[in-house]
């Protein structure tokens, strides 16, 4: 009966299985990246007047002329000791590119994810007590808007009506250019131009949650203890929001386990949708620069955070019901 | 007095013949959810008008230009008016709606097919093919699926793969990643089906393995293969208008409601001509918005621990 040394063990075997996973990933990813006909040094030297031996010294220089695998076990050699390579893009070491953007990902991911949470779980719960109104339809039809949007769609509809037809809100970017702020006055102006982006990424993630909700609380509205409660008389409030909600929340508190890593991952699409400089907008960019280093070490860094989010899923539901062992 | 007691012994007789199979009970279920059944309706009209559609349209000419008649503003001779080439846009929306459908139909099949096929295989003979074919599924549910398959496409743009077998591979590349999670799926689904009592009937008939696989696992998967295929177009045709858009995806002169969108997006068209983008826009939406919803219908329809209705 010693619970917390359970779940330290579950939590360090659950680890070390993360690893042969990210190694097939890697291979199969770095071997996708290698199949890319042309390469950096290509790609910015080109055009240069460099002759071809001189541009051909550079690549050696740079190791391109090794064949692919001896250059995945020196990129792998360099990984498992905290050096992902060098993105060209930039002229800086991958780490420091992802550090450098990571928090802009984070912040809009953030307001966002709260932003879902604070909309999707009462409507949720409130659907599933009121299930088959007109209530429950029309945000049905609401949610599965929201999963059906296409990101890119959503984002130019939200330009044209706020940022051009209104012009309530800047179109794109993160902060006024040519403007020198400080202090609130720059908070303000930053948060001005989250308004668009927010809007749009809790819109796409706010349907499937509150569908979750509402069924993680219908679930447990048909228990027997829920008839019982009832029968014997308690108000219908005290029903819902005492009884029924508490054993609703464990899924929940599972989902918004789950889900934290994936804060951190960057909405490729919104984020280059409405230029803010963020992990994912780099991304993009980085495959027609053919930046191959920093596409490895985001596409790695994404794996390890669906795991991650495996895992704390997994934790929490255990936390949440004291019931599961996890084993 | 025209009911004889002959006839009102036949009617009897008739109510006790139809016996209820779980499908027929399933059906009236779905029938019975309207949004269900909206978005079935409309579903239907959407396939008509991208198949049939473009025989009634005089401009149903992928490659034809029109450099007179450019960005026009919608009118009685183009309804939606025209594209930056001087196309129909409202023609061009069918064949566009053609290739996402058909992408979204093609691919979904795949992956279902090599999905649940692989996942029969794992979940039936367990040990070690097991274990070895889910490390595998671990390794491609990991990957993660949008970077990948921008990246695959974009080494398919530098070898200059011919725009039209472009689209072919494109449902090869979709299918590709997609296939992990069926498989996964199905394989949970057969480990259950294994323990019941009807599979050690099989066993001891001394049944060959294939035929156990064909004949009496996959048809008792299928409702939630339907289901989970029905989701999945929705998925592809999301996924495969935001590579389109992304100028990875159907490449022009092929329409397809992404690269549609994307035409018009550049900032002068994005404002003045909002009738070259927002129709695509919305024809995407509204499709998939409707497969959800028939799919989530049929979920609720044939899952039977779903009683609650």
């Amino acid at each position: 009966m010693n619970g917390e040394q359970d779940m330290k063990q579950y939590t360090i075997r659950r680890l070390l299985i993360m690893i042969p996973i990210l190694l097939g990933v890697s291979i199969i990813v770095f071997f996708l990246i290698s199949s890319i006909p042309g390469d950096a040094i290509s790609a910015r030297l080109g055009q240069s007047k460099l002759s071809a031996q001189k541009i051909a010294e550079i690549k050696a220089m740079y190791g391109f002329d090794q064949p692919t695998w001896k250059r995945y076990l020196s990129w792998l050699g360099g990984a498992l000791q905290g050096n992902f390579g060098f993105s060209f893009q930039y002229n800086l070491p991958v780490a420091d590119v992802i550090h450098s953007f990571i928090w802009n990902s984070f912040l809009l991911a953030l307001v966002s994810f709260i932003l879902e949470l604070a909309i999707a779980i009462p409507i949720g719960v409130l659907s599933a007590t009121k299930v088959h109104s007109a209530f429950d339809v029309v945000f049905t039809v609401i949610a599965f808007a929201g999963i059906s949007l296409p990101s890119f769609f959503l984002a130019l509809l939200l330009q044209k009506i706020f940022a051009v037809d209104l012009g309530w809100m800047p179109l794109e970017g993160m902060k006024s250019v040519g403007v020198a702020m400080t202090g609130w006055q720059y908070i303000g102006d930053v948060a001005k131009h989250m308004v668009l982006p927010v809007i749009s990424l809790t819109m796409m993630s706010m349907g499937s949650t509150m569908r979750y909700v509402r069924t993680s609380m219908l679930d447990v509205i048909h228990q027997d203890y829920i008839r019982t409660a009832k029968s014997k008389g308690l108000p219908e409030r005290v029903v819902i929001y005492k009884h029924a909600l508490r054993n609703a929340s464990i899924p929940i508190i599972t989902y918004v386990g789950g889900a934290l890593p994936s804060l951190f991952s960057g909405a490729m699409i919104t984020e280059t949708m409405f230029s803010w400089p963020g992990i994912g907008n780099v991304f993009l960019t980085s495959i027609t620069q053919r930046d191959y280093m920093f596409m490895m070490g985001y596409i790695m860094l994404l794996a390890l955070l669906t795991m991650l989010g495996n895992l704390l899923s997994d934790i929490f539901y255990s936390i949440a019901d004291p019931r599961i062992r996890l084993k | 007095m025209n009911k004889t007691k002959e006839d009102v012994k036949k009617e009897k007789q008739k109510k006790q013949e139809i016996i209820e199979t779980p499908w027929t009970i399933s059906m009236r279920r779905l029938r019975r959810n309207k949004l269900a059944m909206v978005g079935l309706i409309f579903l239907v009209a959407m396939l008509l008008f991208c198949v049939v559609g473009p025989l009634f349209s005089p401009y149903n000419d992928v490659t034809m230009v029109d450099m007179i008649h450019t960005k026009e503003a919608p009118s009685l001779s183009h309804w939606l008016g025209t594209d930056i080439n001087g196309r129909d846009i409202l023609t061009r929306l069918m064949l566009g709606g053609r290739i996402s459908l058909l992408i979204g139909i093609v691919t979904t099949a795949l992956e279902i097919f090599v999905g649940t096929f692989l996942g029969c295989i794992a979940g039936y003979y367990g040990g070690i093919v097991d274990s070895i074919m889910m490390r595998i599924v671990d390794i491609f549910l990991s990957i993660p699926a949008m970077p990948v398959l921008i990246m695959i496409s974009a080494i398919f743009s530098d070898r200059r793969v011919d725009t039209s077998v472009r689209i072919y591979y494109l449902m090869l590349i979709l299918a590709s990643i997609g296939w992990a999670y069926t498989c996964r799926f199905f394989r949970g689904q057969v480990l259950t089906i294994r323990e019941m009592d009807y599979m050690t009937a099989t066993e001891s008939m001394g049944l060959h393995d294939m035929r156990k696989i064909f004949k009496h696992i996959i048809p008792n998967v299928f409702p939630l293969i339907i289901v989970m295929a029905t989701l999945s177009i929705g998925d592809t045709i999301l996924t495969e208008s935001a590579m389109s858009y992304l100028g990875v995806g159907v490449l022009p002169p092929y329409a397809s409601w992404g690269n549609m969108v994307e035409e018009g997006s550049n900032m002068i068209d994005f404002t003045f001509h909002p009738w070259m983008w927002m129709p695509a826009g919305f024809c995407i939406l509204s499709t998939v918005l409707c497969i959800n919803l028939f799919g989530d219908g049929l979920r609720d329809a044939l899952d039977p621990r779903m009683t609650t209705k």
